[in-house]
């Protein structure tokens, strides 16, 4: 009791800071904020679908662009609010995510050969959205700026940030809600082995498509908030590859598969590669540089990530 | 036959030469170790700049600069596997790809901050323009980086089938633990197959290095490519890696010239997305992946 | 009419006969045992059985349906249960999670399924290890673990795959006594074993396979006694 009485304490002082935060920071540092919360939310998707579920994805950019490409387009040729696009690409990228884990579970896929598939399927949508000129080709899509909140627009970037927030918050309420029913128990069975988990009656196929379209539905939540936000869009920028490292990253450090290590990662992972940054701003690279070094030093000596180690560390001492 | 359709086809066939020793790297290197390198492009990229740096700062030709590319390859290949990936054999795969994901970031950064974003031209004057023979013009940086895999290719099947440590090698390609019981030391073997495999994609790169324009970022294009012919010729299947690199290159470079350059990935890319559902183990047959 | 009857069998890998046109019957309530050598076949029938091979060819029918091409979890919630030769205990769930994966099979609400599995985990034995981390049991647990799963899913048919191995002689002693408290349950067995004294105190009737072939049925007595299988097999076992 006690020890769930602090954490609900801990959490609570925590959301609290996270939420005035805004009005403490000048505007730099609310920018590197709204970008730790964009990893933080791409992490969360991820953490879903390859921490839960076991279900390596290498090609998170393809949902990241859907959810960006959907609301920009609705709203710029048919005026469609980006609030309502946001909810539609997100919707679409979940639908193409069944699709992609249809196909390549249907077809039995696995580890390697099923991250290649997801990576090769997004730089398929970045060629086709490349050459696509209705959608901008590859000069890509500017968003005009009309400072309209009914139309995703605002004037100061502490809206920005509490929008970014929220969804990171619905995020993370989904997963924790998740983890705890029968879906998150057949996703971690499934990671773990999933011939046993259909011999316990577990549907592998509809839970593993379960995964991957509610992970891409909050991967495409980031890409419309990217697309409001910086008011540009080109499938260079939101079909890259680096999307969907920066999906993986904020796992690795914090922890895949526990509920707060993405959001652990995010935080410490921006903030670094922006002080890089800042040191080195001669050298250009210099950031992903960090990401290098990070991914393989946690690779190496921290694979459960920082809170993935430390819940592992409190359990057994626990235990014993 | 018209003329324009065989250009094409020759230039693919060039090409996919060159796809084919970088992917018979990858497809040696996952036989052996089982591991999908994702750092396999940027090793490549290191290759071109090898050469590239060589070749103009001792103002000597690219294909003598290849073989200090080669070595250099070699050495990183043979140290990454060496400190690197041993450390976690035990690993869950997606735990090693992700380690040579960082590997990757770590080489091509490097290279942006050492040299830059801007693209590097190496001006050979080796050859003075293209053969023409009638209306067909071949290049010859082309023509001469085939006959340099030819060679290489050659070599390496030379050491893979005629020497000791190459014999090593493909004991651990088929059964590690028989291989280990056969008294062979299966670190030093991994960490020369590794820098087998670098080798190759490096003197891919630095046969791309006359005939392209070269960024940090190049090789991460390669890679995809690379995955693409290792997986159509069979994981770990070498001479498949050889056959399918020259498929690649060749229908890469007719739907190029049928219906413009860039919906050409997408053809080869759609093509390995349906070789990945339909038959994983590759076009030639057996596969290395686990039963079920 | 039998519980699961088996007609014809046949499962081929690249041309091997792995399972070579087997036929069985099981009726409800026994324990059937299936013994053979290493590699004669039982493993892959079973898989066949619970849906992870398809049958080259053949019939399988348990309960009046045709079950030789439906996928594992349909088997499973029509009231087949299976244990690993090899156990595969869920090792980021805890004990109680584990059993509760099976639980939910036929549970509809939480607390329902929760309730079920600490049931199942009182019963095999293990009450007091429900927090722990399955990863962390040992062999002898593990075991266990893999049976209150399976009953956790409401079995009337059972499938056990050596869940003897790697038991010390005492573990083994319990555990025979708790495959007969599941068959009190009401639960049929199909048990493969090698360890014959097990197969003598448990099954009412034995299957041998040898070489993907059925060799020889019979109560315990007859088949130990029977020339073919003496020789085929339980020869062999004593060389070894």
């Amino acid at each position: 009791m006690n020890t769930k009485n602090f954490n609900r304490i801990t959490l609570t002082a925590l959301l609290l800071v996270a939420v005035l935060f805004p009005f403490f920071a000048d505007f730099y540092i609310l920018c590197i904020g709204i970008s730790v919360l964009i990893a933080a939310l791409l992490g969360q998707s991820w953490n879903i679908m390859s921490g839960y579920a076991g279900q390596f994805s290498f090609g998170h950019a393809v949902f990241f662009g859907i959810g960006a490409y959907t609301s920009t387009t609705l709203y710029t040729m048919f005026g469609v609010s980006p609030w309502l696009g946001m909810i539609i690409g997100a919707l679409v990228a979940a639908l193409v995510g069944a699709a992609i884990g249809f196909l390549s579970f249907r077809y039995k896929l696995r580890d390697d050969y099923f991250a290649l598939a997801t990576l090769a399927f997004a730089e398929i949508f970045r060629i086709l959205v490349n050459n696509t000129s209705a959608l901008g080709g590859a000069t890509g899509i500017l968003i005009p700026y009309l400072v309209k909140p009914s139309e995703y627009q605002f004037a100061s970037d502490k809206t920005y940030y509490w929008v970014i927030l929220a969804l990171v918050a619905f995020a993370t309420v989904f997963i924790a809600v998740m983890s705890k029913s029968k879906t998150g128990l057949n996703l971690v069975a499934i990671k773990s082995n999933q011939e046993a988990a259909a011999a316990l009656g577990v549907n592998v196929l509809k839970y593993k498509l379960i995964a991957i379209s509610s992970s891409a539905f909050f991967a495409a939540l980031a890409g419309t908030f990217y697309a409001q936000y910086y008011g540009f869009i080109d499938p260079s920028i939101v079909f890259a590859s680096s999307i969907s490292v920066e999906a993986i990253v904020p796992c690795i450090i914090g922890g895949s598969g526990t509920l707060y290590g993405p959001l652990l990662g995010a935080l410490l992972i921006i903030p670094l590669q922006e002080i890089c940054n800042s040191l080195f701003t001669s050298i250009s690279g210099i950031n992903m540089i960090i990401y290098g070094v990070l991914i393989v030093l946690f690779i190496m000596f921290c694979p459960d990530g920082i809170y993935g180690r430390m819940t592992k560390y409190i359990s057994k001492r626990k235990g014993n | 036959m018209n003329m324009q359709f065989f250009q094409a086809f020759l230039d693919g066939t060039l090409m996919g030469g060159v796809y084919a020793l970088a992917a018979l790297g990858l497809s040696l290197i996952f036989g052996v170790m089982k591991i999908t390198n994702f750092a396999h492009g940027a090793m490549m990229t290191v290759g071109m700049y090898a050469v590239y740096v060589v070749s103009t700062s001792l103002g000597i030709s690219p294909y003598i600069a290849l073989v200090f590319a080669a070595i250099t390859l070699f050495a990183l290949g043979y140290i990454i596997q060496h400190f690197l990936i041993d450390k976690i054999s035990d690993a869950p795969t997606h735990n090693q790809l992700l380690l040579t994901l960082g590997v990757a970031y770590i080489l091509e950064n490097g290279l942006l901050a050492v040299f830059s974003p801007n693209y590097k031209t190496l001006n050979v004057d080796d050859f003075d323009g293209a053969i023409q023979l009638g209306a067909i013009s071949i290049s010859p940086e082309k023509l001469v980086a085939f006959a340099v895999v030819l060679i290489v290719t050659a070599v390496i099947y030379i050491v893979l089938y005629k020497t000791r440590i190459g014999k090593a090698i493909r004991a651990c390609s088929q059964n590690k633990e028989g291989a280990k019981l056969m008294g062979i030391v299966i670190k030093k073997t991994n960490a020369v197959a590794f820098g087998i495999g670098a080798l190759c994609t490096g003197i891919a790169g630095a046969l791309l290095t006359p005939i392209l324009s070269i960024y940090p970022t190049l090789g991460e294009t390669f890679q995809l490519k690379c995955f693409v012919i290792a997986i159509l010729g069979g994981m770990g299947n070498l001479w498949g890696a050889l056959i399918s690199g020259l498929i690649v290159g060749i229908v890469e470079s007719l739907t190029g010239y049928i219906a413009g350059g860039s919906w050409s990935d997408l053809t080869v890319y759609a093509a390995f997305i349906l070789i990945l559902l339909v038959k994983p183990s590759g076009l030639f047959g057996r596969s290395n992946r686990r039963e079920h | 009419m039998p519980l699961l009857s088996v007609q014809n069998v046949c499962k081929y890998f690249h041309g091997n006969k792995a399972v070579d046109d087997v036929s069985l019957e099981i009726n409800k309530g026994e324990i059937v045992g299936l013994i053979g050598a290493n590699g004669a076949g039982k493993t892959t029938l079973f898989n066949c059985l619970t849906g992870y091979y398809k049958a080259t060819s053949g019939k399988i029918v348990y309960k009046d349906k045709r079950i030789e091409s439906l996928k594992p979890h349909i088997i499973c919630r029509m009231g087949i249960g299976r244990t690993f030769q090899i156990a595969k205990p869920f090792g980021d769930l805890s004990v109680l999670e584990n059993v509760a994966v099976g639980a939910y099979n036929k549970c509809k609400t939480k607390a329902e399924a929760y309730d079920k599995a600490r049931q199942c985990i009182i019963f095999t034995g293990l009450a007091g290890k429900e927090d722990t981390n399955a990863g962390t049991l040992n062999t002898g647990e593990q075991r266990r673990l893999e049976l209150a799963r399976a009953l956790a899913t409401d079995p009337e048919l059972l499938l056990l795959d050596e869940v003897m191995a790697g038991l010390t002689p005492t573990e083994s002693q319990e555990m025979v006594e708790l495959i007969r408290n599941v068959k009190d349950q009401g639960v049929t067995i199909l048990m493969i074993e090698h360890i014959m004294p097990v197969i003598m105190a448990l099954s009412d009737t034995v299957y041998v396979l040898e070489s993907g072939r059925l060799i020889c049925k019979g109560s315990p007595e007859e088949v130990s006694q029977n020339t073919q299988v003496i020789e085929s097999y339980l020869g062999k076992s004593q060389e070894a």
